[in-house]
Order: structure tokens, then C-alpha cells, then sequence
């Protein structure tokens, strides 16, 4: 009897801990509010989008389907002792797979942050919104004097006799040398061609790597990453690269037409280069990485503000440098 | 030179006087005593024997070599010597001790299943009185043998059972001692460090237990002779080999088959292990039914020459042990790795006529870890650590039983590091330095009652260059016994670390943890650790200690989960706090052991201005463990784990995050948000508790020609769904390994 009892108790112990303990991966929703503006110093016209932190009872948030727009607030942006209000507005919904609203958001198209002098200053710059139930959320960066970008080095023409082994851009500001460690590059390169398609000559682009790794079905290309540095370098091999692989497999090469190449800066303020390379990080497929740090700067809730600009520079292309890919040369008209 | 610096060269001057002017504090009338104890069967040293002359009422145990020696013994009078051992018969031997003189004794222990009776337990007690091993936990290889099987007896597993040992689940042999991270502990196979000490994705061990004569695991607050990391050292001794006959063993489990071949040499003995994966099914049950392609072997062999007529008292050994680890895809779309380790030591290890050894060794460790990226994103990479190490460490015991203990290290580290950042640019973040170390230590063991030992270290230079360094590494252990059944520990030391992994503890399996040296933007990593505890034994067989602890580091290497740019450090310094208090019970009756431990701790990791629960943390950990000796060739052993949840970070709701791909690719920023999950405070909340219960019923049966061992293990007995993690993405939980049978069988010829 006594052995039955212990036999009853150990079974009854057993089953007990043998269950499986449920977790719960969430913790308490705090209502916060997410704020999203990136200035383009190049236009006029700036948006902002305003949406509220939700739930869902499933691990899937595209399981949300009421739009977390916030309504009624008032955003202001103080630059150079003006203030400009955003209004809101909204347009058709390109993707409603999830909700299917319009795309509602804010915008003003009065905020003009060109440069209009030469050795011009950054210059703060800050936002504040004021939301309908008394939460504000603010936040600031400061304008980058794109104005006074100065190109020290480039390719006249590609490629360069100069410089046999690689094309340099390097750039700097003008009016505050030491500015230029503040801000984060993006660069691109891009030929500029045509092909002929249907006897029409239909015009094409293709960005030039900075690297190219392996050939054929294993082939990678790694373009620029987002940098401090203010200069970065095009092989010759991986522009002779972009100039093949326009035309690879085609024997007609007389259907191309080249002309000049685009270089492209994108210059932004730390806020936006963290944001967009946060995003770029990723880990190999055995490393279960099971946090990642969230970016905000906005105080009183969640989101950016950050700043951005753009310069272009155009470099042609050496008319024998063409024709050696069997190319036509298409002059600047 | 600073001042500290002066004092310590004068402390090693004062002391060498003193360890050549010393004369016994008995006068003429003693003499020492040496001895080996060894395996009758096989010649195998065995050490942590209880060694008593009860004429004296004096004890001690064996060390590792298996060495006892009594300084200040009475001469011209019969005595008698008790040695002792777990799973040996007793032997009890006469001897005559010559004024002035070395005795020497060997004595050879048999194997027996008769437990220890009251003479040993005396010994024992008496050893015990004023040992300064507080945080010491020693090992034997039969200790090792009897714990319940994961599959394979595995050298690392076993350390779980141990209070104020942390493991993160079933798919990682990883382990983490008082709250300290994976990398602060250091791992030897016979002085020489092991890096990668792990097989198949660190699930098990890259030791083969085969090759195993016994470890000694210091927790905490080590002594001077070990040096370069923050938490603990494993020290593993590997066998001589059979000094008696040749012998081959081999044994067969789901995951390997081994072999093991001993015997003598002229002089010496010799011995070889080998051991290589045969299959990946059993690994698919550790990682939630994914099937990865591991391959693995280890190999290791070990020589030994002591003939007295060409060496006296001395004996020269080379071993060396290879490990090696592939993960090899056959497919573009996922990655390749590649892992391996290669050890290589000599040691020559001298007794003298006088109570001095010495011991001079060498020893060279590499280990190699590859990441192919193939057709994927992953970033290539490829690290190499050599480490080539010479060493001296002189022992002298004093008549009055005092010892000191002096040591000289010079330690020439290489790192490679190459990485293929993802505009395919090469870079090799690899380093190489020197380190120069000397110690010293003086046990003060002539009281009954009280030992101590006092020592520092000295790091002349860092790694990382830099010039002369002089830091010190001071440590201090005492021992306490108020009366026989109560004793008083405690310990203190300062310890430096100045090699790292680059491991994120976010991961909950990182398979690649590349080594480097703390690079000099960088102070070494430092610790202090404080630990007391109690050690009593008021009931008879029942071992019960106390021990609690509080460790510090600063300046620890932290990987810096914040950097997004590739000019921002890899690495910034962080710091960690961890506390706790840990209860350990033995027991031995009859044929029946019982090992219960629970940990009470709490630890901290501090980096970016957040403080945090590591990973490891747990808050409550209870083992039991039994072993039951059936008689004709039968025995069991059970052990049942707990831990309290592990922290983890929860998810505290979802916001539409801009997509900044959009602004760079041109494409239109205005409607480009995407789901994106946020995280609230980081490990805040606290996973379910983790418990398993094994079960291993071993049979031997012997042969005229053989004997033959077969085991049989469930893992995980009653099927506890232990979470692994927990996948926000998908909301799928992952749980680790479900109820798994296995067995086990070996053959000895």
C-alpha cells in the first residue's frame, strides 16, 4: 500500500513537471507615438508621418489592420527664428495589403533650407509635435551646408590618363573644413547608356561596384556602404566591368550607347546614416541573434529626424575608351 | 620602476634567501618522506588520494602526479602509511624514516568496489584540516565516469553539477562560473590552454574523457600559479597510460566511436586516443530537428620516460592533442565552417634529494576557425590564435610543512583575425604580443588548525604591447578549522584577462567566436573576487559547505552592439557584477553517493550605460545527483538539474518603422513603412525554468580476454519541454532536447 502511494505521488510529481510552462513574449504595451521626418534640404517640399505603437494577439504584425495613423497634431519646425506648420493629407495607398486607407500623412512645402550663400554654417534646426492629447515630442539636428560642397578630386573623363589603376572622388566643404567629419556619404557611379530596343534607343543606367567577387553563377558585386570618409574609389576593372556587362550576351554591340557616367553623393547627418545602417546589419543563419538595439531621437516617444542632401557630378566618357567595347559614342547634346 | 615593483623583487629576494637557508625546525632528528601512489592494473598515477600516518596524525592528498611528500617526519621510528582512494582498496605500509634523508615510497593501490572505511575518513579529515582549496572542486576520472550520460560522458557537461556553474540549456556545453562570461575561463589539457574546447557547434566537449586521469576545477579566486582569465580554471590531466601491459579500448555511442591504445615503453608508457562523429542523428534531437552536416575528431596521445638509470627522480613527457570540427553545406546558398585545435607540450618534471620540485614546460596551441561565406551575405572570415608558452614553476616544502611556491612565464600570443567586410575589402585585425609573468606564493601550513597562502602575480609587459606594464595580480587564501567538524575559508585575488572572443552573449547559438587580443584602446579586463565559506561535517559521512562570493571586472571587453559604422570600435569597455551564495551536500554510504548543490546568484553585465542580466543569469539552481553501486557489476546514477528561467528580452509592441532603403534607392519615401518589432527593457522578463532529469544504468561484465561496459541513458527522463527560445519573428517557441534514450558500450582488452 505504502509502495502504491509513493508509486501514485511520483507519477503525480512527474506529470506535473513534465508539462510544458507557457511564456509570454510580450510585456505590457506602453502607448507611445512614432515620429518620422527626413528632410530633403534639396526641396521645398517635406513630409512627416505621425502613427501610434499597437498590438497584435499573434506574433505577426501585418495581423494590425487599423491604421496607426495619429491624427490632429500640430508639427512646427523652427529654422533661423521661422517657424513652419505641417498640415496633413493623404493619397491613394500603393500596398493595402494591411490597411486599406488612404496613406494619410503630414507635410510642408515652404521650408526652404538651400544654401543661398557661400561659406554658409550649419544651422540647428528642430521639430517639435503636439499631439491633441497634451504629449509633445521633439527633436533636433542641424542643416548641411550641401551649398558649399566642393569636388577636390575627380575624373574630367573616364578614364583618367592621370591615374591608370582607379577613379578618385574626393570632397570636401568649402567654407568649413572640418565640417566634413560631421556628415556620412553614400556615393554611387552610374554609366549612363542607351540600348537599342525595337530600332528605339531606350536610355539605361548601371551603378559600378566597388568590388566584384567570384564569376558566373557565384558572382557577387558590393557597391559603397555608407561612410565617413569623404572620398572613395572606382577600379578601372570594375568600370571596364559595368562597360561589359551593359552589353553581356548581346554580340550586336552597335545597340549601345554610351555617354557619361553619373557620380552621386547623398550627405546626411548622423541621425539618418545610423538609422539606414542599423538596418543593414545581419547575421549568418547559425547565429540566432535574438535582440537588436532600437534608434530613436526622438524625445517623448519614438522615431527620427534627420537631414539629408544630395550633389551630382557628371564625368564623360573617353570616346576611345567607348569605342574599345565596340560601343557608339553618344555626344552631349 | 615604481615602488610596488621594488617591494616585490625585494619579497622574491627575501624569499629565495629563505628557500636556501632554511633548515628543518626539528633539528637533526627528522626526515622527509616522498611517495607515488599508483594504479596496481595499469601503473596510472592516482591523485587526490588520502595519504595518513596515524602515528602523527598527519594527512594530506596526492596532487595530481600522484605525489604525497611529509617534511619533518621522526626518524629511527616505526611508522605506518595510509593510503586511500574511492573505488581502491586500502593499503596500509611500514616505513623507517633516515635523519636528513628522502624516503622514498611507491605504493600500488587495487581496484575494489569496497567503500572507504573509518581509517580513510580519518585521513581525510585530517588532510582537510588546514588545506587552503576553498573554490576547488577536484575530479577523478571514476567521479567522472559515475555522473549520468548526455549521450557520452562529457568532460564539460559534468561541470553543471557543481554550485555556481551556469549552463544556457541542452544545446551547448558552454558553461559559466559565478556569473562570469564563456570566455573567462580558462581550460587546460596538461598546462597547455585549449580555445575551442567544444565539438558540434559547442554542443559537446572536444575532450575525450578516454584521455582523462582527473581534473581540478578552480571556481574562483584562484591561486597565483594560473593566470589570463577572469572566472575559472579546468585544469585536465590526462592518463600516463598503462605502465604494466599493452591495452586497447574502444567504444561505440549515436554520436562517435573511440578508441583508446596504452602500454609500456622502455622507461615510460605510452598512450593514444582517437575518437570521431558517426552520425549527425543525434544532433538533430539538440537542435530543434535541423540537421547540419558536422563532422568532428579528436585525437591526443601522451609519452612518458622516467627510466631512473638516465633520468633520477625525474620524468619527461610529450603529449599533444588535435581536434578538429567541419560544418561543411555542399550548397552555394549556405555557409561553410571550419574549426580545429592542435596542442603540442613538453614537461619535464624533477624531484630532488632535498623537498624541491621543479617543473619546465612547454607548450604550443593553436587553434584555427574559418567561416565560408559562399553564396551568401555572411562575411568571410578566418582566425588563428597560436600560443607558444614556457614555463617554470618551483615547488619547496619547508620542514615546518610551509611551502613556496615561485613561477616564471613567457607566453608569445598570435592573433589573426582577417574579415572581409561586405565591399569585399580585406582586413586582418590580428596582433601579436608577449607576455612576461612571474609569481610567488608562500603557504603557510605548519599549524593544525590554520593554513594560508599569500602570493602575486606580476605582468611585466601586455599583450597588446605598450612597453613595461606592472600590474599585479595579488591573491590571498586562508583556512580557518575551529574545531574538526567546522572550518572557516576564505579567499581574495585580483585577476587579469587580455585575450577575448568576439562573442555576443545576445546570441542564443554562436558557433563562431573568434579570439583576439584586447586590442590597446582597450585596458586589460581586471577582476577581484572576494569568497568565504563553511565547511562542516557535524554528522558523520555528510559533507556540508557554504560558500558565498562577490566578483567585479572592469574594463571588460564588450562587443558593442551599437556600432553601425565601421569606423566605431568593435569593442568597448564594460563592467559586471555578480553575487551569490552556494550550499553543496555529500554524501557516502554504503554503496550509495549523493551530491546536492544549489546556487542562490544574481549577475549584472553593465556596457553602453545599461545594466542587464546576462544571458546565463539565473537566479536559482538545484542539482542532485546519485550513484548506487548494484553489486555484480551493476550501478545507476540519476541526476536531476533545475534552473529558474533564464532572462530574455520581451516584445512590447510593433510600430510602422521607416524603410531608409527607400531614400537611397530612390524609390518613394513617402509610403515606405514597414512592420517593425519593439523590444522593451533588455532581459527584463525571465523564461520559463528549466529542469531535466537523466537516468544511466551501466553494466560491466568481464571476459577471461575483456571486459565489457554498456550503458544505457535516458536524457531528459520525463519529456520536460524546456524552452530554447523563443522566435519573435515567427512567434514559434523552440524547446530544447525532448526525452532521448541512448547507450553506450565499450570494450577494454
Amino acid at each position: 500500500m505504502k509502495g502504491a502511494v509513493l508509486i501514485s505521488v511520483a507519477a503525480l510529481f512527474v506529470c506535473c513537471i513534465a508539462c510544458q510552462d507557457s511564456v509570454n513574449p510580450k510585456a505590457e504595451m506602453k502607448n507611445q507615438t512614432v515620429f518620422y521626418c527626413f528632410i530633403n534640404q534639396d526641396t521645398l517640399f517635406q513630409t512627416a508621418y505621425l502613427s501610434r505603437v499597437y498590438d497584435v494577439n499573434t506574433s505577426n504584425p501585418n495581423d494590425n489592420k487599423a491604421d496607426p495613423f495619429v491624427e490632429g497634431a500640430v508639427i512646427r519646425i523652427d529654422y533661423k527664428s521661422n517657424s513652419y506648420l505641417f498640415s496633413d493629407s493623404s493619397v491613394e495607398r500603393i500596398d493595402e495589403s494591411r490597411y486599406n486607407t488612404p496613406f494619410r500623412f503630414y507635410f510642408n512645402d515652404k521650408l526652404n533650407l538651400k544654401s543661398t550663400v557661400l561659406f554658409d554654417l550649419p544651422m540647428p534646426i528642430s521639430v517639435q509635435v503636439s499631439l491633441a492629447d497634451g504629449t509633445t515630442l521633439s527633436s533636433n539636428t542641424q542643416t548641411i551646408p550641401s551649398g558649399d560642397i566642393l569636388f577636390e578630386k575627380y575624373p574630367m573623363v573616364i578614364p583618367d590618363k592621370a591615374n591608370a589603376t582607379s577613379e578618385t572622388f574626393q570632397w570636401d566643404f568649402f567654407s568649413t573644413k572640418n565640417s566634413v567629419e560631421k556628415y556620412y556619404y553614400l556615393s554611387k557611379l552610374e554609366l549612363l547608356y542607351t540600348k537599342r530596343i525595337n530600332g528605339a534607343d531606350v536610355p539605361m543606367k548601371m551603378e559600378v561596384p566597388v568590388k566584384t567577387i567570384g564569376s558566373g553563377d557565384a558572382e557577387e558585386v558590393r557597391y559603397p556602404e555608407i561612410t565617413r570618409q569623404n572620398l572613395v574609389y572606382f577600379s578601372i576593372e570594375n568600370i571596364k566591368y559595368v562597360m561589359n556587362k551593359i552589353s553581356e550576351g548581346d554580340p550586336d554591340k552597335n545597340n549601345y550607347g554610351v555617354k557619361n557616367m553619373i557620380f552621386t553623393l547623398k550627405i546626411m547627418d548622423k541621425n539618418i546614416a545610423q538609422y539606414y545602417a542599423a538596418g543593414q546589419t545581419f547575421k549568418d543563419e547559425f547565429s540566432m541573434r535574438i535582440d537588436a538595439p532600437d534608434l530613436t531621437n526622438i524625445n517623448g516617444g519614438l522615431g527620427m529626424f534627420g537631414i539629408y542632401a544630395q550633389r551630382t557630378k557628371s564625368v564623360g566618357l573617353d570616346r576611345g575608351f567607348a569605342a574599345s567595347f565596340g560601343y557608339r559614342y553618344l555626344e552631349n547634346k | 620602476m615604481n615602488k610596488r615593483i621594488t617591494l616585490f623583487l625585494y619579497l622574491i629576494m627575501f624569499f629565495s634567501v629563505l628557500l636556501f637557508t632554511q633548515k628543518s625546525a626539528y633539528g637533526q632528528e627528522t626526515g622527509n618522506v616522498r611517495g607515488i601512489v599508483t594504479d596496481s592494473t595499469n601503473g596510472e598515477a592516482l591523485p587526490f588520494c588520502s595519504v595518513y600516518i596515524p602515528e602523527l596524525k598527519r594527512g594530506m592528498t596526492t596532487d595530481a602526479r600522484g605525489i604525497f611528500l611529509f617534511t619533518g617526519v621522526t626518524t629511527n621510528k616505526r611508522l605506518s602509511i595510509v593510503i586511500s582512494y574511492v573505488g581502491y582498496n586500502t593499503k596500509k605500509q611500514y616505513f623507517l624514516v633516515a635523519p636528513q634523508k628522502m624516503t622514498q615510497l611507491k605504493v600500488q593501490l587495487s581496484p575494489s568496489n569496497i567503500n572507504i572505511g573509518e581509517v580513510e575518513v580519518e585521513g581525510e579529515r585530517v588532510r582537510r584540516e588546514n588545506a587552503t582549496d576553498i573554490n576547488l572542486q577536484k575530479i577523478s576520472a571514476r567521479q567522472l565516469e559515475a555522473l549520468p550520460k548526455s549521450v557520452e560522458t562529457d568532460v564539460l557537461r559534468s561541470l553543471q553539477y557543481m554550485p555556481g556553474v551556469q549552463f544556457t540549456g541542452d544545446a551547448s556545453a558552454r558553461y559559466y562560473v559565478r556569473g562570469g562570461s564563456n570566455n573567462q575561463n580558462l581550460v587546460l589539457i596538461d598546462d597547455a590552454p585549449i580555445y575551442n574546447p567544444y565539438h558540434a557547434l559547442g554542443i559537446f566537449s572536444a575532450v575525450d574523457p578516454e584521455m582523462i586521469n582527473s581534473m581540478e576545477f578552480y571556481k574562483g579566486a584562484y591561486p597565483t600559479e594560473y593566470s589570463g582569465r577572469l572566472s575559472s580554471v579546468l585544469k585536465i590531466i590526462t592518463k600516463d597510460g598503462n605502465r604494466n601491459r599493452m591495452s586497447a579500448q574502444g567504444s561505440l555511442s549515436f554520436l562517435s566511436a573511440k578508441a583508446l591504445v596504452e602500454g609500456p615503453i622502455p622507461g615510460g608508457s605510452f598512450m593514444i586516443t582517437g575518437r570521431k562523429s558517426i552520425s549527425t542523428e543525434i544532433l538533430k534531437k539538440f537542435l530543434n530537428d535541423k540537421s547540419y552536416p558536422i563532422d568532428f575528431y579528436d585525437a591526443s596521445f601522451k609519452v612518458n620516460y622516467a627510466d631512473p638509470a638516465v633520468l633520477k627522480d625525474a620524468k619527461f613527457t610529450l603529449h599533444g592533442f588535435f581536434s578538429g570540427d567541419n560544418l561543411m553545406n555542399n550548397n552555394p546558398l549556405k555557409q561553410d565552417f571550419k574549426w580545429s585545435n592542435t596542442i603540442i607540450g613538453l614537461d619535464y618534471f624533477q624531484l630532488s634529494d632535498s623537498p624541491l620540485f621543479y617543473d619546465v614546460s612547454f607548450n604550443y596551441s593553436k587553434v584555427y576557425g574559418e567561416v565560408f561565406p559562399n553564396d551568401t551575405p555572411t562575411k568571410a572570415s578566418q582566425n588563428t590564435v597560436e600560443d607558444a608558452c614556457a614555463k617554470v614553476d618551483v615547488k619547496y616544502v619547508y620542514d615546518n610543512k610551509d611551502e613556496l611556491n615561485v613561477g616564471f612565464k613567457i607566453q608569445e600570443i598570435h592573433t589573426g583575425l582577417i574579415l572581409k567586410n561586405s565591399t569585399g575589402f580585406v582586413s586582418d585585425l590580428g596582433t601579436k604580443g608577449t607576455e612576461i609573468s612571474v609569481y610567488l606564493k608562500y603557504m603557510m601550513l605548519r599549524f593544525g588548525n590554520f593554513g594560508a597562502d599569500v602570493g602575486t602575480r606580476l605582468n611585466l609587459t601586455r599583450l597588446a604591447g605598450g612597453g613595461f606594464a606592472g600590474m599585479f595580480e595579488p591573491r590571498a587564501r586562508f583556512t580557518y578549522r575551529f574545531i574538526p567538524e567546522l572550518a572557516l575559508k576564505g579567499a581574495w585575488g585580483i585577476y587579469q584577462q587580455e585575450l577575448t572572443t568576439i562573442s555576443d552573449e545576445n546570441e542564443v547559438i554562436s558557433l563562431y567566436e573568434p579570439w583576439i587580443i584586447t586590442p590597446l584602446y582597450l585596458k586589460p579586463a581586471r577582476s577581484i573576487h572576494y569568497t568565504a565559506g563553511i565547511e562542516t561535517e557535524f554528522v558523520k559521512d555528510l559533507v556540508i559547505n557554504f560558500d558565498g562570493y562577490y566578483k567585479i571586472a572592469r574594463d571588460l571587453a564588450v562587443v558593442n552592439d551599437q556600432k553601425i559604422f565601421p569606423e566605431e570600435k568593435d569593442l568597448i569597455p564594460g563592467s559586471s557584477e555578480s553575487y551569490g551564495l552556494e550550499v553543496l551536500l555529500k554524501n557516502s554510504q554504503n554503496n550509495l553517493n549523493v551530491n546536492v548543490s544549489y546556487t542562490l546568484s544574481w549577475a549584472f553585465i553593465e556596457a553602453n550605460g545599461i545594466r542587464y542580466a546576462p544571458r546565463y543569469d539565473s537566479r536559482h539552481n538545484l542539482n542532485i545527483t546519485l550513484d548506487y553501486n548494484l553489486g555484480a557489476g551493476w550501478s545507476a546514477s540519476v541526476a536531476w538539474v533545475y534552473n529558474s528561467g533564464h532572462p530574455f528580452t520581451q516584445i512590447r509592441g510593433y510600430c510602422d518603422k521607416l524603410n531608409a532603403d527607400a531614400i537611397f534607392t530612390g524609390g518613394l519615401i513617402l509610403q515606405s513603412y514597414l512592420p517593425y518589432i519593439l523590444l522593451g527593457d533588455r532581459n527584463m522578463a525571465r523564461l520559463p525554468d528549466y529542469h531535466r532529469l537523466d537516468i544511466t544504468l551501466s553494466k560491466q561484465i568481464t571476459f577471461s580476454f575483456m571486459k565489457l561496459y554498456v550503458d544505457l541513458s535516458v536524457i531528459n527522463a520525463y519529456d520536460r519541454k524546456n524552452i530554447f527560445y523563443f522566435d519573435r519573428k515567427t512567434g514559434e517557441r523552440v524547446n530544447m532536447l525532448p526525452i532521448l534514450p541512448t547507450a553506450t558500450i565499450k570494450a577494454e582488452l
